[in-house]
């Protein structure tokens, strides 16, 4: 059968919602990242299958997925910084015990 | 010249004015202003009566008050009633203002002395040219304010202010009265103007019930200001005023006003018998009423006080029966006689600083000018001729016997009382001996009162010639309707025993002490203290009238004090529970409203805080649940 | 055509289970590697896609730079007795639910809607076209971008050096 976009689609939604339960679920602070790098990909995914299959000859979604991929390196950039800071501070970066902001 | 009479009650009226407010300023000057105007006033009015005498009378109206479509007017009359009228006061007053300057000497409200005495002479002179009942009732009301005023002018001594009181009081009750009655002729006829209201009672427009009840009212009035029973309470009180006020005005001017009074108004008494009937009456009472209390009081100038009352019951009588020019004419000798009588009196008092006749004795020797003034004085009032007052008694005895021989007879032995105390007076006072006398202080008065004392005992002499029987001058000057009096010298000598039989019982109990007095008061004792205690009087009124109204007083007050402060206390504490209500209120639920809504604030955020657990996985997996449900929601429904 | 429905699942097959592997593993390390080779997979998909530039950014930055960055961290914060404890929260089964759903509803949307797919008939030279359009339309946000970069690269050291 041939591949539709929804295929892709799908593929993508599957790949956020593992990431999705990563985020929720781990307790190490890079795992969580991990999860987020994940959920950044499904939606890159999502871009270039559109832009592919919706305006393959405008190829904005490409751009934008270039964009995302930039965003997403600062980003796990600027974390693992705090995350180094947390460990400094903490010797432990398991999230449940890092709660600081409670009642 | 005759338009220019409104003028005699305005100079004593300047005077009061100036007076009062510079009176004190002018200190021992003061006299000088009010005498001066009294004596305009006096002048003029002898020229006016000089002017009457020869034929000119007037009367002058203006208008004043416009009620409506009613007119009412001032204006004043000038006949020979009231230019005779006019001069007898204006003389009197002038020559008592002289005295008073010697027997007021240094006191300390000298000048509203003299103050008073002018308004009141205005007033009185007002009330004598008025022509219609509002002016006569005003002067009337304010005659009465300065006998008020006068009277408690030592007003330290609670007696006189209580006399005061008592006069304005007793004399209002009249004064009621006389208003009523001008308030109903003033209804039947529509006029307040005499000359109208003459015209309508004689047209015989007014039922004769009405004319006799506002008669009868009319008459209250005199007999409340002249002191006749039984109003008379006022007037013996009244003496606690300076002997100048009792001379002028409680013997001479204003309770004759009352006596002037029904002179004036005579036609509308004359139109009703049965009024006249009642002057009459009263009158005779009064007269034996007072006679025979003046036999027993030993204050000096009570007796004469008692006198006076007697002799205005004479003047009433005479009117009432019938005889006009002779209550007139005895009007005009007694203001003359009693002023003389009472000036002496003051003399005397001034000499001997007492006034109990029972401490004074043998004055004859001491002041002999008084003692002939008194004489003279005396023999007038006890009617002994030539003087004054034998022609006037005289001819009220006439009248009397003409109209009614019992009246006649009660008026004879009124006569008899009245030589009895006045010598018993003379006897005592001047002629006894060997009883206690008064220190070594007794001494004549100064001239500025001895002065007045002789010319008043001209007059009080000789006056009364002008009613000689043969030529009666005075009946040609004054006279109502058409009589011709004839003399009747029978009643003229029988009167004149009755007087000289007075004299002598006088002289026997008081002068030769051949009759003992002591055997005669235990012989006679119920009837001695009745009079002594003046018939008890003052008792039953007091008893009556007084001690009602203040239980009255009291029971309202307790009323007020109880039931009306009771309300309001109540509405206040009532009040005061609403407020309190309104307290636990505001204080209990709208207060606890709000810190209810504080409370559930606290307590929700108590229990909400958990919802921060600080873990930031449960944020998210909040968000990512709230999102599907927003979806879920979206699609299915 | 078979090829490329062959591929296409190999690939996603290969996707999810390093997906659920990054997820799930307890040692770190191995999580590391797994993500490599969801990101290999993801570029083989971007080749699929028409998307070869992209494909080449992607395993430059993703694998070359971020994986990297990644094990470094995890060597500088790694303790002993990381590979001893669970490594997921109390709340996984709430997590697992919710997921579940998620994945139901997104497929849900994805499918049934009707996609207004095009066809082109020449192939495009993405290349030229991706910096053309760099320079052109989107120039502000590259501008942007680069000054992100540059931000996050300050901030990055800034944090976490020692002092």
């Amino acid at each position: 059968m041939i591949i539709m976009l929804s295929h892709y689609l799908v593929l993508a939604a599957i790949l956020f919602c593992v990431g999705l339960w990563g985020v929720l679920s781990r307790r190490n602070a890079v795992g969580i990242l991990m999860g987020v790098e994940l959920m950044l990909n499904a939606a890159n995914i999502n871009f270039v299958a559109f832009s592919n299959y919706i305006t393959p000859d405008v190829i904005s979604g490409q751009i934008f997925s270039i964009f995302v991929m930039a965003i997403a390196a600062a980003e796990a950039a600027v974390a693992l910084a705090i995350i180094l800071n947390i460990y400094r501070v903490y010797t432990d970066i398991d999230v449940t015990k890092i709660n600081m902001m409670k009642w | 010249m005759l338009n220019y009479a409104w003028l005699v009650p305005v100079f004593p009226l300047i005077g009061f004015i100036i007076l009062i407010f510079f009176g004190y300023r002018l200190k021992a000057k003061a006299p000088a202003v009010s005498i001066s105007m009294a004596a305009l006033s006096a002048l003029f009015s002898i020229f006016l009566l000089i002017k009457v005498i020869l034929g000119q009378t007037l009367e002058a109206n203006y208008p004043w008050i416009k009620v409506g479509e009613k007119i009412f007017n001032a204006g004043f009359v000038i006949d020979p009633l009231s230019a005779m009228m006019l001069a007898t006061v204006g003389i009197i007053a002038t020559l008592i203002q002289i005295y008073s300057i010697g027997y007021m000497h240094g006191d300390k409200r000298y000048s509203r002395f003299f103050a008073y005495m002018s308004l009141f002479l205005a007033a009185m002179l007002g009330l004598i040219i008025a022509n219609n009942f509002i002016q006569l009732y005003i002067c009337w009301e304010l005659v009465g304010l300065c006998s008020y005023l006068l009277i408690s002018f030592w007003f330290e001594k609670p007696s006189a202010a209580l006399a005061g009181k008592k006069a304005f009081i007793v004399t209002r009750i009249g004064d009621t009265g006389f208003f009523l009655g001008i308030l109903l002729l003033f209804a039947t006829t529509g006029y307040v103007g005499f000359t109208e209201i003459f015209n309508a009672v004689q047209s015989q427009t007014i039922s004769p019930v009405i004319l006799t009840i506002s008669a009868v009212l009319l008459f209250c009035g005199a007999i409340g200001k002249s002191a006749q029973f039984p109003l008379h309470v006022w007037l013996p009180d009244a003496m606690e005023g300076p002997t100048p006020v009792s001379a002028l005005i409680h013997a001479a001017t204003m309770v004759a006003a009352g006596v002037y009074m029904v002179a004036r108004l005579y036609t509308i008494f004359s139109a009703s018998t049965t009024a006249l009937a009642a002057v009459a009456w009263i009158g005779v009472i009064t007269l034996l009423l007072a006679g025979s209390i003046a036999l027993v009081m030993d204050d000096i100038k009570k007796v004469i006080a008692y006198s006076t009352i007697s002799q205005l019951g004479y003047m009433m009588m005479g009117l009432g029966v019938g005889g006009y020019t002779a209550g007139v004419f005895h009007l005009m000798t007694h203001a003359f006689f009693k002023a003389l009588l009472f000036l002496c009196a003051g003399s005397v008092i001034h000499g001997v600083h007492t006034q109990d006749i029972k401490k004074m004795g043998n004055l004859r020797a001491k002041m002999p000018v008084t003692f002939i003034a008194f004489l003279v004085g005396g023999l007038a009032l006890a009617g002994i001729p030539p003087f004054s007052g034998f022609f006037s008694k005289d001819e009220i005895l006439i009248a009397a016997f003409d109209s009614n021989k019992i009246i006649y007879g009660l008026a004879l032995l009124g006569v008899l009382f009245t030589a009895l105390y006045t010598f018993r007076l003379i006897f005592l006072v001047f002629l006894r001996r060997g009883w206690h006398e008064e220190g070594p202080d007794a001494h004549e008065s100064s001239l500025v009162m001895t002065v007045p004392l002789i010319i008043l005992s001209f007059f009080a002499a000789f006056i009364g010639l002008l009613g000689i029987p043969k030529f009666n001058l005075f009946h040609e000057f004054i006279h109502f309707g058409h009589e011709v009096p004839t003399p009747n010298y029978t009643v003229m000598f029988i009167g004149l025993g009755t007087a000289v039989i007075g004299i002598i019982i006088a002289w026997i109990i008081y002068g030769a002490r051949s009759l003992s007095l002591n055997r005669l008061k235990t012989t006679f004792a119920p009837v001695y203290n009745l009079l002594k205690n003046k018939y008890y009087f003052d008792e039953m009124y007091d008893y009556v009238f007084v001690k009602t109204t203040t239980m009255i007083s009291g029971i309202l007050a307790l009323f007020d004090k109880t039931v009306v402060d009771g309300v309001v206390n109540l509405a206040g504490y009532l009040i005061v529970v609403l407020s309190n209500i309104q307290k636990w209120i505001d204080v209990h639920i709208i207060d606890g409203m709000v810190n209810l809504s504080g409370w559930i604030t606290a307590a929700a955020g108590n229990k909400l805080k958990y919802i921060q657990t600080g873990f930031i996985q449960n944020y998210t997996f909040i968000i990512f649940a709230g999102i599907l449900i927003i979806i879920i929601i979206r699609t299915a429904f | 055509m078979i090829l490329e429905t062959l591929v296409f699942y190999m690939l996603a097959a290969l996707i999810i289970f390093s997906a659920i592997g990054v997820v799930t593993l307890r040692n770190l390390f191995r999580c590391a590697i797994m993500l490599v080779l969801v990101f290999i997979g993801v570029a083989g998909l971007y080749f699929m896609l028409n998307a070869p530039f992209i494909a080449v950014v992607q395993i430059l930055i993703y694998v070359g730079a971020i994986t990297v960055l990644l094990l470094f961290a995890i060597m500088l914060t790694k303790k002993i007795s990381d590979n001893l404890i669970k490594q997921t929260n109390e709340q996984v089964l709430a997590n697992t639910v919710i997921v579940i759903l998620f994945v139901i509803v997104l497929s849900a949307a994805a499918v049934k809607f009707l996609w207004a797919t095009k066809l082109v008939s020449q192939k495009i030279d993405s290349i030229s076209m991706i910096g053309r359009l760099l320079l052109t339309d989107y120039l502000m946000p590259f501008e942007v971008i680069s000054v992100i970069l540059l931000v996050a690269l300050i901030g990055a050291i800034v944090m976490a050096k020692k002092d």
